[in-house]
């Protein structure tokens, strides 16, 4: 396999879906997201709110859904031409990590039975390694071993540790790329941690980039490098994680910021300063909304917002969809 | 007319109890609590899944009902003129009955589905107003008041729940747990399902029902950052006991309990890089808790002691107690 520049290129990615059944109106779930995953590993952020179409794209990502139009390029290859067996070997090279432990594994089967058949898929690379071997060193990784896993059903693990094994499960098969999917909103607070360092622990040592999705910016901030703010199908902010989150540009990541509750006790109760309790609009209203989709509730709107959906501008390697920076 | 005390609760013991053929087991959700909930106060339950908070909050509103069941302890209301009791001795479940809603309501877990789908928003209303006796025209018009300073158009009571977001589903059940002005609120989990801008909205108007109603809220969550904004008491619950209890300030900013500790500690913040460490371990099997404390197995400074026996609550400074060996 020939090597490229990067690893993942997603280039102008549209979902459509529709509502009803003939006539019904659309729902542009993706809208025309492009961006690019270079070789260096880096963990990528994309975070959002529910309906965001975070998850959509997620798929898109993994191949388990075709865009409606678009171009992704894996590996410098581009997968709408690839067919058959190669196109197999090509998805292969990106794993996905489920939001929830519990249901990834069938309770009635034996995780070992997991663990085997993947590793049965990359044996012939390994040539004379034994299975076994094989499945040790991706338990090992994540700090788990053959020993504490065999012959166990998914019931004696907790949450904790079946995600760990979920996660084992795709690093047997050496993946460029993993897309974690909320990999640990279903888990205890005290694991949670665990999970995220692990994840760091595997960019550096293992040399595996990470596409985390997620909802919760501190979680984000803590484990990314690049993040992704999404908004009603379209990347309204992309950039380093730092300056996204402290000096946010786009409107709604600035509101995003100032939702996320620290958990430090105020000096003076400034929470009870500002009670100005907007109704949220409803997400299929901003869905087909025409202009830029976040025009309702924008404190900074302005008339060109209404009509016309902004271009990205890009500021200081940053990516930012609002008018207020246009010329 | 107690010392400010509307809720005691003095060493609960409720178990679930499940039976499969000759084998039955118990599982210890909540296992010796001793707690009292007081007037005007915000006190928040924290706690992971499984640490029993949520059955906690079934106990605090008297609903212990197969397959849970009051073992030992009893519960004192001080609600109204006549102290209701609830223990194994005198199970005063009907007075019980009486109090709720009108002097203590609950928000239970995905309060967001607890609307029936099949019925208009004003019919729920109207059947909650007349199953309990009250007049139907003032507590109509009280209702429309909250939902339009909790920022609603009244006219969606035409509506059915499935055409609202959550959101405003969760802000209806809101405006109905309170339409009686209850003294004690329970929430159990209110936001967890929500997105973070609604998250905000919904703690900010918590807080404006407070500082109008001057009622007592419980509020039960496994989110640290949602108490330190809202809670003035904090409670940290582990495998059914009570770790630690006091003023929330206290507990963020002088944690004693190894728990507690980590708890705090690892929570990721923005504009904070540094390496959070987690607790190891994971949490423990309710129906056959490790003997003595119950966070041994996964205490960084355990001693021989804490196999033995179970540490007593001792007072590190006012309002504040700890279960621990450490400090003994």
């Amino acid at each position: 396999m020939q090597d490229s520049e990067n690893i993942l290129e997603l280039h102008n990615i549209v979902k459509i879906f529709r509502r009803g059944i003939i006539w019904g109106p659309k729902i542009v779930a993706v809208n025309n997201i492009s961006f690019k995953m270079s070789k260096e590993p880096e963990i990528l952020t994309i975070a959002g709110e529910s309906g965001c179409g975070k998850t959509t794209l997620a798929k898109i990502i993994l191949h388990i859904m075709e865009p409606t139009s678009g171009r992704i390029l894996l590996n410098g290859q581009d997968m709408t031409k690839v067919k058959g067996k190669n196109r197999y070997k090509l998805i292969r090279l990106i794993q996905p990590v489920f939001q929830n432990p519990y249901e990834t594994f069938n309770p009635l089967k034996k995780i070992d039975t997991y663990l085997y058949d993947t590793a049965k898929l990359v044996k012939e690379k390994y040539g004379e390694k034994s299975l076994e071997k094989i499945i040790d060193e991706g338990l090992n990784s994540v700090g788990l071993s053959w020993q504490e896993v065999k012959d166990k059903y998914p019931h004696e693990f907790s949450g904790g540790q079946l995600q760990r094994i979920s996660l084992a499960r795709s690093l047997i098969l050496n993946p460029l790329l993993l897309v974690a999917d909320e990999p640990i909103s279903m888990l205890d607070v005290s694991l949670r941690v665990s999970i995220l360092n692990l994840f760091k622990e595997l960019k550096n040592n293992k040399r595996v980039s990470i596409i985390y999705i997620t909802h919760d910016l501190s979680t984000a901030y803590y484990v990314s490098d690049k993040i992704a703010i999404m908004f009603r199908g379209s990347f309204v902010e992309l950039g380093n994680v730092e300056d996204v989150l402290n000096y946010p540009l786009h409107p709604y990541t600035s509101l995003l910021r100032k939702s996320i509750l620290k958990p430090v006790v105020n000096k003076k109760d400034e929470i009870n300063e500002e009670i100005n309790i907007k109704s949220t609009v409803d997400e299929f209203t901003e869905f087909i909304e025409k202009g830029c989709k976040f025009s309702l509730r924008c404190p900074n709107v302005m008339e060109i917002c209404k009509k016309q959906d902004p271009p990205v501008f890009f500021i200081n390697n940053r990516e930012v969809k609002c008018w207020l920076y246009g010329k | 007319m107690n010392n400010g005390i509307l809720i005691k609760i003095d060493n609960i013991k409720a178990y679930y109890k499940t039976q499969s053929f000759e084998t039955v087991k118990n599982v210890k959700a909540v296992d010796g609590i001793t707690m009292d909930i007081r007037e005007n106060e915000i006190i928040g339950i924290a706690g992971e899944s499984g640490s029993g908070k949520s059955t906690l909050g079934r106990v605090i509103y008297g609903y212990i009902e197969s397959p849970l069941f009051l073992i030992d302890g009893k519960i004192s209301y001080f609600l109204n003129n006549e102290e209701v009791n609830l223990s194994n001795e005198s199970y005063e479940l009907q007075k019980m009955i009486n109090l709720r809603w009108k002097l203590i309501s609950y928000i239970p877990q995905s309060s967001m589905n607890v609307l029936n789908p099949t019925r208009k928003i004003y019919k729920i209303l109207e059947d909650i107003i007349e199953s309990h006796n009250m007049d139907k025209n003032t507590y109509k018009d009280k209702f429309f008041g909250s939902l339009e300073s909790f920022g609603l158009n009244p006219d969606i009571v035409n509506q059915y729940s499935y055409q609202l977001s959550g959101g405003m589903r969760q802000r209806i059940v809101i405006a109905l747990a309170t339409i009686f002005d209850p003294k004690v609120i329970i929430a159990d989990e209110p936001t967890s399902a929500l997105d973070v801008v609604t998250q905000w909205n919904l703690i900010l108007l918590f807080k404006k029902i407070h500082r109008e109603t001057k009622n007592s809220f419980v509020f039960i969550t496994h989110d640290m950052s949602i108490m330190a904004n809202l809670a003035d008491r904090v409670a940290i619950m582990y495998g059914g006991k009570l770790l630690e209890i006091g003023m929330t300030r206290d507990i963020f900013e002088n944690p004693q309990h190894p728990y507690t500790k980590f708890l705090i500690n690892s929570i990721p913040q923005i504009g904070d890089k540094s390496e959070k460490s987690a607790i190891p371990g994971f949490a423990p099997d309710l129906v056959s808790p490790p003997p003595g404390c119950r966070f041994l197995p996964r205490c960084p400074y355990a001693k021989k002691i804490c196999e033995e026996k179970e540490p007593s609550y001792i007072e590190v400074e006012k309002d504040h107690k700890v279960s621990c060996f450490l400090l003994q």
